[in-house]
């Protein structure tokens, strides 16, 4: 009834100034989803990679570290010595061909490849709770010439690092987009308010309080909100369902580590309806603004 | 807000100015008590237009006091004033009607303002168009309509909420002679019914024929002439 009532006392926002509005609503929609999409990934994938490797270190066995005893013979005495040491699961030196193998990409599968010296490799898991101490661990392989203990920690935080960073850009841009979005919702109130002055003003000395007038501002600026919102909202989706299909990303193990499949629906949907909720904001202050000049 | 019905409108050395120009409006005293029905005539450019306006509280005078409904306008809060406003209708020289609302809708306006059921609205406003001879026309664009027909739009409009005050100007300028007649008929149908009625006009033989007390406009100040058949009070 409220709705019915107030769009009866002022035209309809209709032509370009309302098209390109939307059009405008819809991009920065898009633009924000996308952004927070990327944020929100890049985070589950930071944690996904800190937990997968958070149990997992390597102890490698440079090959050239000692002539008297090949690589592998030395990584065996790693691994017996690291056996011993209270939070250490297992650990295991890999055989001459996993490591061949781990190693082809860069050396290549030829032939000559048997003839070079390769590095040892020990495959250590550690129980995550009580891992040993890093320092200790070292202490007690420096009787084995060459070996030295990766944890993996400082290859995880860089990772987790860059997609804090990345997550923060994204979130500067999402905010960046809302405040230009409403900078455009007010600027478009403004225009329909001088556009429509003289219906405005009738309105205003026939009784209607500032209240009523402004009210329609803020429906067809809700309107518009939402038109744009949800046509952003399905550009966001195509964009990133094409983006997953043309760089083949993993989406079935992707998709879970974002959460719940209705938290992922509740956001996206989040995101249209808070700049419906903006936009009327929007529209109310502005012609609020503009009436309180009236007598 | 409780307003005093024995106090219609009262200006007190009311003056007025259009932005840094002369004034429009000098030393206006004028008391229109309820009930009553007043001309308004005055040479074109005189300020009736004006002095319409701040009847209508649609603007605040540059000096003296302008009392409506018993409240003081110079320390009435804002928000009290569209209520009074809703309490006054108005008949505008340019009718000012909304183009892209039916015909039906413009006489509408008044009723949604003040929440009328939408049952009631539409019986109202349909009596209304009936009673201005448009009843046929109310699903009609304003713009497509002829000044007369326009003319009675606006009248339908400020009449149909039941205002307790009722100014009109120059509502008979673009009628010819018969629906001219016709509305004052309207009008003094109203003031019996208790409205208090100004009219501004530039039309001599409509005074003659609905004869009133006359308000005459000349320099910007205000003087009254009575006449016989003097259908209300003032001061
Ligand atoms: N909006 C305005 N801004 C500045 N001056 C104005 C404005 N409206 C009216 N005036 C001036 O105020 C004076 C009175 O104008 P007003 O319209 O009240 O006269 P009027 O008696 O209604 O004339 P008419 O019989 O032609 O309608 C005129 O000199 C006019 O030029
Ligand atoms: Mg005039």
């Amino acid at each position: 009834m409220k709705t019915r009532e107030a769009e009866a006392a002022l035209p309809r926002a209709a032509g370009a100034g309302t098209a390109l509005l939307v059009s405008i609503i819809a991009l920065m929609t898009w633009l924000a989803l996308l952004a927070l999409g990327a944020s929100v990934a890049l985070g589950a994938i930071a944690r996904e990679r800190q937990a997968g490797l958070a149990g997992r270190w390597t102890v490698e066995i440079a090959a050239e570290a000692s002539r008297n005893k090949p690589s592998e013979l030395r990584a065996r005495d790693a691994a017996q010595i690291l056996r011993g040491v209270p939070g250490i699961v297992r650990a295991e030196p890999l055989g001459r061909d996993e490591i061949r193998r781990l190693l082809s990409p860069w050396l290549g599968n030829d032939a000559v490849v048997d003839e070079l010296p390769l590095p040892g490799l020990v495959d250590v898991v550690v129980d995550p709770h009580k891992p040993p101490d890093v320092a200790e661990l070292r202490k007690r392989l420096a009787e084995v010439p060459g070996a030295v203990i990766d944890d993996h920690r400082g290859w995880v935080v860089e990772i987790v690092r860059l997609a804090r960073a990345a997550e923060a850009v994204a979130i500067a841009v999402f905010v960046m987009v809302g405040a230009i979005a409403l900078l455009a919702i007010v600027a478009a109130a403004r225009a329909r308010l001088a556009i429509h002055a003289h219906e405005v003003e009738l309105l205003h000395v026939i009784g209607a309080a500032d209240r009523w007038i402004a009210r329609q501002f803020q429906v067809s600026a809700l309107a518009v909100a939402l038109r744009g919102g949800l046509s952003g909202l399905i550009l966001a989706a195509t964009t990133i369902g094409l983006t997953a299909w043309g760089f083949q990303l993993p989406v079935d193990r992707l998709l879970p580590l974002l959460g719940p499949a209705w938290s992922i629906v509740a956001v996206a949907l989040a995101v249209p309806a808070a700049a419906a909720f903006a936009a009327t904001l929007a529209a109310r202050w502005a012609s609020m603004r503009a009436l309180r000049r009236l007598p | 807000m409780v307003y005093d019905p024995s106090h219609m409108i009262r200006f007190e050395e009311v003056g007025f100015r259009y932005g840094p120009g002369p004034e429009v409006l000098r030393d206006v005293d004028l008391d229109l008590a309820p009930g009553s029905f007043h001309w308004l005539v005055g040479a074109s450019g005189a300020g009736k237009s004006t002095l319409l306006k701040l009847l209508h509280l649609a603007d605040r005078p540059t000096r003296g006091r302008v009392e409506a409904f018993g409240e003081d306008l110079s320390v009435l809060k804002r928000r009290h004033l569209p209520k009074l406003r809703r309490q006054i209708g108005m008949v505008f020289q340019d009718f000012r009607l909304l183009d892209h609302l039916s015909v039906f809708d413009n006489v509408a306006l008044p009723l949604r303002l003040a929440r009328t059921r939408d049952s009631s609205l539409r019986k109202d406003v349909g009596e209304m168009l009936d009673w201005v001879g448009l009843d046929g026309v109310a699903n009609a664009d304003p713009r497509t309509l002829s000044g007369g027909q326009q003319q009675r739009v606006a009248i339908a409009r400020a009449v149909v909420a039941r205002p307790l005050l009722l100014l009109a100007d120059e509502p008979t300028g673009s009628v010819d002679e018969a629906t001219g007649t016709r509305i004052l008929r309207l009008f003094q149908e109203l003031h019996r019914m208790g409205t208090t009625v100004l009219v501004a006009t530039h039309n001599e033989l409509l005074i003659e024929r609905f004869p009133h007390p006359v308000l005459r406009l000349a320099e910007g100040r205000l003087t009254i002439r009575a006449t016989p058949a003097d259908a209300g009070g003032v001061s």
